[in-house]
């Protein structure tokens, strides 16, 4: 039992300690269970708010872009479904051998997408909205890191017909010209949003709420433009293009009841699905027929005229004598060839004879026209071509519009007489199309517009047009259109005539003033601007040739020369595209 | 004590004392089971959910770690087994081959080991990769605890037992803060100090060693980057919370999302790549998202519960060897399972330590089933007082 002893006492102390590590461990996990009490319960709030700030991401859904549709509702734009091929760097486990392959199969250039794929990023496009065969190569390569993501796709099936007009997306299919920009909210839609809770890296958790909003799909819009009247006016105008050796062609084509626009072409053109870094760089991306000025030239000799029987100035008959030179300013014709302002001269020398308002127009003398002008008055001149909408943007629905300048200051001897024949003012051929639309429909002028009509979920809206203001009277405007018929009767628009169908209009050839220069070329902007029938017109068509360059002298360069026969065409087409009865 | 009829009374109390003694054996051991149980299960099945995500992310096989943790669990259970049959006094035979062999272990390490995450921890043979410092762990036990038995009359002494536990756990820990493995080292010391009370020495020993040893562990604690930035996360979670913080904010992140009753079994969101190692360092944090406050008690429960089934277990007995290895792997599985939760739940700094019998992780599953093992040993066959059976032989 001696033996025993001791041990039976350092047990005994022993059971206290181990009693009081009992004691330690219950406090510790007390303690513990107090904190996890704390974090789970207590400040519970705080930490899901922390966790739902990393886990819910948005994404939003792309809308469907709106159709585009012409007046017949034929697609001038639509969205396809394409697919677009991306990178996520570090999931790719060859990156060379992969850039090598894929190189070769979307013609990228190999160190620009191996620098991509050895990038330390999660998300790389490599080649967005390939076309379907690329893309399901692509997919059957299966190779690591490269995937797919389906992506809407804007494209224009009559490629550079209409291009001007409709305008064109960026990659992200963001309307950056044209309709596509004037309208990119209506056709842009609204968004939808993905809510859903996401892994780190992105991928969606299973258990994780969702909430999904839909898009709104954009409107789709329905354009004046016809197709047909269109496709004339371009095809007119890349002939013309290659007949005159010019260096742009533009046609519009205008409905003058309504100020809506039929046709408007420029070529050069461009391919608005598939548009080259070549189309920028030469500015062929630009609406000339909108966004360019030129001077009208002779063409405004109608307005002119029109003031003038408007006031009471002169009429149909009133005669003028008229030599083949008039001096504004003293002494300016004494040079022997050489124009000075302040001297004006017909286009071909003539004896002095005796010519009416009407032969003044029909033969385009510019003398005569300075003579009327001058009878006319500056300020009924400039009261009239505000009324006509010079120097002001007609406010058709296109971006950047430009308005032209009507450049008639006080104390300027020659301004007058310069805008009475169509210089010292600059036009757009819209411009052009809206004043001679003016004349045709009796006198009233309306605001030109591109689109009459969009439709979305609740179905078509169509635009009203603005109201119209009388410019002159409608007796004014039948005599006018009369003078213009003699034009192309028997004047210098010949070539503008249309077999069956009673044409008015004028022919307009300016020297081509080089703004960037400030001074005149040797170049010709040469443009013929008529409707027809002439009694009820239906259609106003203007055609601009810039800079032509065919042929060696003037006479073959002029507005009825290279402008006429290109009007008369397309005037033809589409006056039997438009079902008008023949009328002479 | 020659009277017989006093001696037949003797005789009946004795029996009676005997069948209580044998039942309250069996409901020790059935608790130490029942409690090991069920972590394992709740372990398995965190381990199930916690895993699966990363599986998906990465396209392999989402049930590859629970599959292979399965198959550690079945041989930790053969481990247990085996450590609960064999009579409790071999060990104290082998604990000097064991400790060498742990030293040996801690080498090879050191030299050929596999380094991972910047730590050099592992060593690879084939598929199999052996984290030598968990068995370290087991012999450091055994090995102090037939130290300080045998000396258990002279610990007053401290020549008597200093320079073997200075030996075993000083140079133990040391290799292991080389890998380095602060975290592990810290298990070894904690478990050490506990049995130096459990086992008597006095406090002046025990106030000396242990300043000694916080003053190593604050040392290494601010010597190392990651180290201090930690503990400072620790101090002020929000004040770097792109890195060095990320571990523990997303720990609380997790846990605070699972509220009272948790987001769901599987549904874990912080396993999605937000939470670091969710199967490993932060198993806890996934069991407290799907089951909340309430599941993450139970396990709180269940975690203290084995601490002190293992404290009565040396309770019990009168044998001191039996005792300071019971109370050895007490504190061991204890402190460990401690220092976890502590981290998990912002109350310590984030040491990186599995919970034990529920974590991921193959060596330490086994280890810490050997361990369970020997407490079953210890409350099966250690004698215990005051033990009729024994004191009849002695008279």
């Amino acid at each position: 039992m001696a033996t025993n002893k001791p041990r039976r006492l350092v047990k005994q102390s022993t059971d206290v300690r181990l009693l009081s590590i009992a004691l330690i461990f219950v406090g510790c996990w007390v303690f513990i269970g107090y904190q996890l009490y704390q974090v789970q319960v207590v400040d519970a709030a705080v930490y899901r708010e922390a966790a739902d700030r990393q886990l819910i991401r948005v994404e939003e859904t792309a809308a469907v872009r709106g159709t585009i549709f012409d007046r017949q509702n034929r697609e001038l734009a639509i969205t396809s479904q394409s697919r677009s091929i991306y990178a996520d760097p570090r999931q790719v486990d060859d990156p060379a051998g992969t850039a090598s392959v894929l190189s070769k199969l979307l013609g990228i250039d190999i160190h620009t997408l191996r620098d991509k794929l050895y990038s330390d990023t999660t998300f790389q496009f490599l080649a967005r909205q390939v076309d379907t065969d690329t893309a399901a190569q692509v997919e059957d390569l299966e190779l690591p890191g490269i995937h797919l993501l389906p992506e809407p796709k804007r494209v224009y099936p009559y490629g550079p017909l209409a291009a001007h007009v409709v305008g064109f997306v960026n990659i992200d299919s963001e309307g950056i010209e044209g309709v596509e920009a004037e309208y990119d909210d209506l056709l842009t839609g609204i968004p939808g949003r993905v809510l859903a809770e996401r892994a780190a890296r992105g991928q969606l958790i299973p258990q994780g709420r969702t909430e999904i909003e839909p898009a709104v799909a954009g409107a789709d819009l329905v354009l004046a433009i016809d197709r047909e009247i269109q496709f004339m006016a371009y095809r007119e105008c890349v002939e013309t293009l290659a007949i005159a050796q010019a260096e742009r062609c533009i046609a519009v084509a205008m409905d003058p009841a309504t100020f809506e626009v039929l046709a408007m072409a420029v070529a050069p053109a461009f391919d608005p699905t598939t548009r080259t870094q070549d189309d920028i760089e030469s500015g062929r991306l630009v609406n000339m027929a909108i966004r360019s000025v030129y001077e009208p030239g002779s063409t405004q000799k109608a307005v002119t005229v029109a003031a003038a029987l408007n006031e009471g100035v002169v009429a149909w008959d009133t005669q003028y004598l008229v030599q083949d030179e008039f001096e504004v300013v003293e002494g300016t014709c004494d040079g022997e060839g050489e124009q000075e302002f302040g001297c004006y001269r017909d286009f071909s020398p003539h004896e002095p004879m005796v010519m009416t308002v009407r032969d003044c127009v029909r033969l385009s003398s510019n003398v005569c026209m300075v003579k009327i002008g001058r009878d006319l008055g500056v300020d009924n001149l400039r009261s009239y071509l505000e009324a006509f909408g010079y120097g002001q943007v007609t406010g058709i629905d296109y971006p950047g519009e430009a308005g032209g300048a009507v450049n008639l200051p006080h104390g300027c001897p020659t301004c007058p007489a310069s805008a009475s024949i169509g210089y010292s003012l600059s036009v757009t051929a819209l411009q052009m199309a809206s004043v001679y639309s003016t004349i045709a429909n009796g006198g009233v002028r309306l605001g030109p517009r591109l689109m009459i009509g969009w439709a979305d979920g609740d179905g078509l809206q169509e635009t009203e047009p603005a109201p119209g203001t009388r410019v002159i009277s409608e007796d004014t405007a039948r005599t006018v259109r009369l003078l213009l018929k003699s034009v192309v009767d028997s004047g210098t628009g010949t070539n503008a005539a249309v077999p069956g169908y009673t044409v008015a209009g004028k022919t307009g050839t300016t020297r081509r003033f080089d703004f960037d220069v400030g001074a005149y070329t040797t170049d010709y902007v040469s443009s013929f601007v008529g409707m027809a029938p002439v009694d009820d017109p239906r259609l106003v068509i203007v055609v601009v040739v810039d800079s032509p360059q065919v042929g060696s002298t003037v006479a073959e360069r002029t507005g009825g020369a290279v402008a006429a026969p290109a009007f008369s065409r397309i005037m033809e087409a589409s006056l039997h595209q438009m079902g008008v009865r023949p009328d002479a | 004590m020659s009277n017989r009829l006093s001696s037949i009374a003797d005789l009946r109390a004795w029996a009676r004392r005997r069948d209580e003694i044998a039942l309250s054996r069996t409901r020790v051991v059935v608790f130490v089971l029942v409690l090991a149980a069920c972590l394992l299960v709740i372990g398995l099945g965190a381990t199930l959910s916690a895993s699966s995500a990363s599986g998906i992310i990465q396209e392999s096989d989402r049930l590859a770690v629970f599959k292979r943790q399965a198959q550690w669990v079945a041989v930790g259970v053969c481990a247990m087994v085996i450590m609960a049959m064999v009579p409790y006094n071999w060990y104290r035979r082998i604990a000097p081959y064991a400790l060498g062999l742990s030293f040996l272990g801690l080498l090879v390490t050191l030299m050929v080991g596999v380094r991972r995450g910047g730590a050099n921890r592992w060593l690879e043979f084939g598929d199999l990769t052996v984290q030598v410092s968990e068995f370290s762990k087991l012999a450091v036990i055994v090995f102090l605890a037939a130290v300080l038995a045998r000396r258990r009359d002279r610990l007053d002494e401290a020549s008597q037992w200093m320079g073997p536990m200075v030996f075993a756990v000083g140079g133990t820990c040391a290799l292991i803060v080389w890998q380095p493995d602060l975290g592990t080292a810290i298990i070894v010391a904690g478990a050490a100090g506990v049995m130096m009370i459990a086992a008597g020495v006095p406090f002046r020993y025990i106030a000396g060693i242990g300043a000694t040893g916080l003053a190593v562990i604050g040392y290494a604690t601010y010597s190392l980057q990651y180290r201090r930035q930690r503990f400072l996360c620790f101090l002020d979670p929000l004040s770097d919370p792109s890195d060095a913080c990320f571990q523990m904010i997303q720990s609380l992140i997790a846990l605070g999302s699972g509220h009272w009753l948790g987001v769901g079994l599987g549904a874990s969101r912080s396993r999605w790549s937000y939470l670091p190692n969710p199967y490993t360092d932060f198993i806890f944090t996934i069991i407290g998202e799907e089951t909340g406050f309430i599941g993450a008690t139970a396990l709180l429960v269940a975690l203290a519960g084995l601490s002190l089934v293992g404290v009565w277990v040396a309770y019990r007995t009168s044998d001191m060897f039996a005792r300071l290895l019971a109370s050895g792997i007490t504190a061991w599985l204890g402190v460990q399972s401690l220092v976890n939760v502590g981290g998990a739940v912002g109350a310590i700094p984030v040491t990186g330590l599995a919970l034990p019998l529920v974590s991921v992780g193959g060596s330490a599953m086994l280890v810490a089933m050997a361990g369970v093992g020997i407490l079953v040993n210890v409350a099966r066959n250690a004698p215990h007082v005051p033990d009729p059976v024994q004191e009849r032989r002695k008279r």
